[in-house]
């Protein structure tokens, strides 16, 4: 299922969580569980590495955890999914 | 010695005593019962001076004078093993241990507090600064449940010292029975706990707490079939109500003693990873010590659980070890598979016993949601939305501005023009009268149509609306094949766009960044829309909101269809894929609304008195020198060089001039406008209606909409690209591309009208 979400946030078609749990049929919360899962395993990350020094004085800080993005790992892991 | 009118506290220390009766009400014996303290209780009086303090089955009660009144006793002879009394000797209890685990918040102190009553200890973990609860509570004559509080943890995978507390406890200790508490209102996070538990060697029993709740919340829970798919003993509670916590403490000893059947169905690998793991499992079998079970441990190497992985390492030789990482190193993200499994099975579990939710904040989110992101009808609203902003703000907003100009800046310029004139030069009367007032002061009437605006705006932004508002524009752009989290930079755009550039920072993509930052000076900001407001009714009346809304629409398509242009031919589709999560909606709180609306009134006036202020003065000094007129200004002979561009756009030199000057400050647009139109004794609204034809009207607002970023805007595109070619680049096609679409509208209104 980890795999679903990952391969269907790849595809980009469904960028809002909440639609993402539908389209994969389960609840908000469990595809939110998944993603925070997803992210302390390494597949998702929700901070730019370049974030870091200036981290405090971003004026998106307080919005930008609501958002995740796909690590090298898991592009990787996906391209080779597909060969 | 038998004397049924005996009671506790009459009796001396060191000696033994049965309990015959106890005399109180219910909540008295309740109370009494949790201690232990019920009739045919043997007790031993180890204190007697103030609080009456007996030992029964090796535990220590205190108890009150008052509460030692009530307890009728019978004297059984001294404490000394010659005189007891084997008669009322009762035999030692069935003591089971049992552990409470849960995720912090779901109320397992509750229920530990429940169940063990003040037979409770409270110190610290070996080694450790987490709390460690132990409590004890007495089932009947024959049975003490040993409970322990575990830690809090979301889950068994060693992540903090709370998960780690609990699985050594589970592993070390083996209690008889784990009782997972789980929250029914969110009963996903909790369950994925009982499957990391259920792979241990461990009688559970799920206690579903908060029942009362999720009934509220619309959340249907059902026990018997979550029961049945689990193989284990679920207790629906509400311990807050102390409910089900009798029918727990059954459950509890039944699954300890074997008489309720405990047949768990845990989440199951696919067989290519079981493979995996009896094949792991086979390699450490002869190398892991007791109390590890060896298919757990396999199951967390292939998790690549760190913890377990260095125990592991230190347990097995160095050569089986190379061995074994050889193996599994092909298997890097079987992580993937093995907590993919665990959220199947949660899936399933919740397919099967927990009914649809019905009401509350995140379904009246999803309800809305359908309509406010919908391909198409988002659109709709999003454009009715802004219409409704600017219908109401010229409606609340304009009445009032067009009265501080009429009443405080025309009747401030008469003030000073009869004041000053005869006592100082006459520039000097006209440079506070047409550049300072005229200028800076016709800005200052905004703050009405600004303060009605942002606080609309603040409205939608604390209510989760503006968020809907980019995803939309986020979402058409990668439909065009254009795709970022750049997402929460442009939202931020119609603020301000120099945060907005800042916050480009989140994209790690290079060329993501720059595509975003070159789309950002195309969303209009606060200022921006501030101008618009201002202009649209004196050129439009009635049709203003049509025409201002309709304004910001083609802005934002304008930032669609460009980035979709910028993506393909400057990057070659290079895309970055994310997943976001949109705010629920909420009522705005309005703490938040009036405090935003002040910072940016604050921040506009600030603006006011400084650069536009500055950039007033500045404008009627170059109008008015060398003169003799504002036609043989300096200002006129720069707006004259640009005569070619302004036909062919319909405008003449002075709105030229206003919109060059806005480069500094979008608001100067109007401070310009008011010094080169003022002078004539009648407000500035009143000109511009009169003078300025709708066809350059509309073309001068198109341009104003999306030519140049402003100063700050451009000196921060430098800063975070470091390059001048982007920088250029950037002026250069908003300019371009300002000039051109200008030069559309007004040539195509033109043969229309």
């Amino acid at each position: 299922m980890l795999k679903s979400v990952l391969a269907e946030i790849a595809k980009g078609k469904e960028s809002d969580m909440r639609r993402l749990a539908k389209r994969l049929g389960v609840s908000n919360t469990l595809v939110r569980q998944m993603v925070k899962t997803l992210e302390k395993t390494g597949y998702l990350h929700s901070a730019s590495p370049t974030c870091i020094p200036v981290c405090n004085q971003c004026p998106i800080r307080q919005k930008c955890s609501a958002i995740w993005v796909l690590t090298p790992k898991t592009r990787q892991m996906l391209k080779e999914t597909k060969k | 010695m038998n004397d049924s009118s005996l009671v506790l506290s009459q009796v001396r220390t060191g000696e033994r005593v049965r309990i015959e009766h106890l005399h109180g009400g219910p909540t008295f014996l309740s109370r009494m019962a949790a201690l232990g303290i019920r009739p045919g209780v043997c007790l031993e009086v180890l204190q007697n001076h103030g609080a009456v303090v007996v030992c029964s089955h090796e535990t220590r009660v205190v108890l009150g004078r008052g509460e030692a009144e009530k307890v009728y006793v019978s004297r059984q002879g001294l404490v000394s093993p010659e005189m007891a009394d084997t008669s009322c000797t009762v035999p030692e209890p069935k003591r089971y241990l049992v552990a409470l685990a849960g995720q912090p918040n779901v109320g397992k102190s509750t229920i530990f507090n429940l169940l063990t009553g003040l037979n409770q200890h409270v110190g610290n973990w070996p080694g450790k600064t987490v709390e460690k609860k132990v409590g004890h509570h007495r089932v009947d004559d024959d049975v003490v449940l040993e409970i322990i509080d575990l830690p809090g943890a979301y889950s068994l995978t060693a992540n903090s010292q709370e998960e780690r507390i609990s699985r050594d406890f589970i592993i070390q200790e083996k209690p008889d029975v784990v009782v997972v508490v789980v929250d029914a209102t969110h009963l996903e996070r909790g369950l994925y706990l009982l499957a990391e538990i259920l792979a241990l060697p461990v009688k559970v029993v799920l206690a579903v707490n908060m029942m009362d709740l999720s009934e509220e919340e619309g959340i249907h829970i059902e026990p018997r079939i979550l029961e049945t798919a689990l193989g284990l003993p679920v207790i629906p509670m509400a311990a807050s109500r102390n409910q089900g916590v009798r029918e727990l403490v059954e459950a509890v000893v039944d699954t300890a003693a074997g008489k309720r059947p405990f047949q768990p169905k845990p989440p199951a690998l696919k067989p290519p990873f079981e493979k995996l793991r009896q094949e792991i499992e086979a390699k450490i079998g002869n190398h892991v010590p007791d109390p590890y079970p060896v298919d757990w441990v396999a199951l967390k190497l292939l998790e690549g659980d760190l913890e377990i992985t260095a125990k592991v390492k230190s347990w097995i030789p160095p050569d089986c070890w190379s061995e074994l990482s050889d193996f599994m190193h092909p298997h890097e993200d079987s992580v993937l598979a093995i907590v993919g499994s665990r959220y199947e099975w949660i899936a399933r579990l919740l397919k099967a016993a927990v009914h649809e939710i019905q009401g509350g904040r995140i379904s009246m989110t999803d309800r809305l949601d359908r309509i406010a992101i919908h391909p198409l009808w988002g659109w709709v609203i999003l454009i009715s939305v802004l219409g409704s902003v600017f219908l109401l703000t010229y409606t609340i907003a304009l009445p009032l501005q067009e009265w501080l100009e009429n009443h405080l800046i025309l009747l401030a310029q008469r003030w000073v023009n009869h004041e000053m004139s005869g006592h100082a030069p006459s520039w000097v009367t006209a440079l506070a009268s047409e550049g300072v007032l005229g200028g800076a002061g016709t800005v200052l009437t905004f703050l009405p149509i600004l303060a009605v605006f942002f606080t609309f705006m603040a409205i939608l932004e604390d209510s989760g609306y503006l968020a809907r508002a980019a995803y939309m524009v986020d979402r058409c752009m990668h439909l065009m094949g254009l795709h970022g989290k750049s997402f929460l930079p442009l939202f931020l755009g119609f603020g301000c766009n120099v945060p907005a550039v800042m916050g480009t920072r989140i994209l790690e993509s290079p060329l993501n960044r720059l595509l975003t930052i070159l789309l950002i000076p195309l969303v209009p900001c606060s200022a921006r829309l501030g101008v618009l407001a201002f202009l649209t009714p004196i050129f439009f009346g009635s049709r203003a909101t049509l025409v201002a809304t309709g304004l910001v629409v083609f802005n934002l398509f304008l930032v669609m269809i460009l980035g979709a242009l910028f993506h393909r031919l400057l990057f070659h589709g290079h895309q970055e894929a994310f997943i976001m999560e949109l705010p629920l909606y909420h009522a705005p709180n309005w703490k938040t609304v009036l405090l935003d609306v002040w910072h940016h009134c604050l921040a506009f006036l600030r603006r006011a008195g400084g650069i536009i202020l500055m950039m007033a003065v500045i404008i009627w000094i170059l109008s008015n020198f060398p003169g003799p007129g504002i036609e043989h200004s300096w200002l006129a002979v720069v707006g004259r060089g640009l005569s070619p561009i302004g036909e062919l756009l319909g405008m003449d030199w002075r709105l030229l001039m206003a919109l060059l000057t806005g480069f500094v400050a979008k608001e100067n647009v109007v401070a310009t406008l008011g010094v080169l139109y003022s002078g004539e004794g009648t407000a500035l609204r009143e000109i511009l209606a009169r003078t300025i034809p709708i066809p350059t009207a509309v073309a001068f607002l198109v341009v104003m909409m999306i030519y140049l970023p402003c100063l700050a805007t451009t000196v921060t595109i430098y800063q975070e690209t470091r390059s001048l070619r982007w920088t250029l680049f950037d002026i250069v096609v908003t300019l371009m591309l300002a000039i051109l679409l200008g030069i559309t509208v007004y040539q195509v209104m033109l043969k229309l009208i």
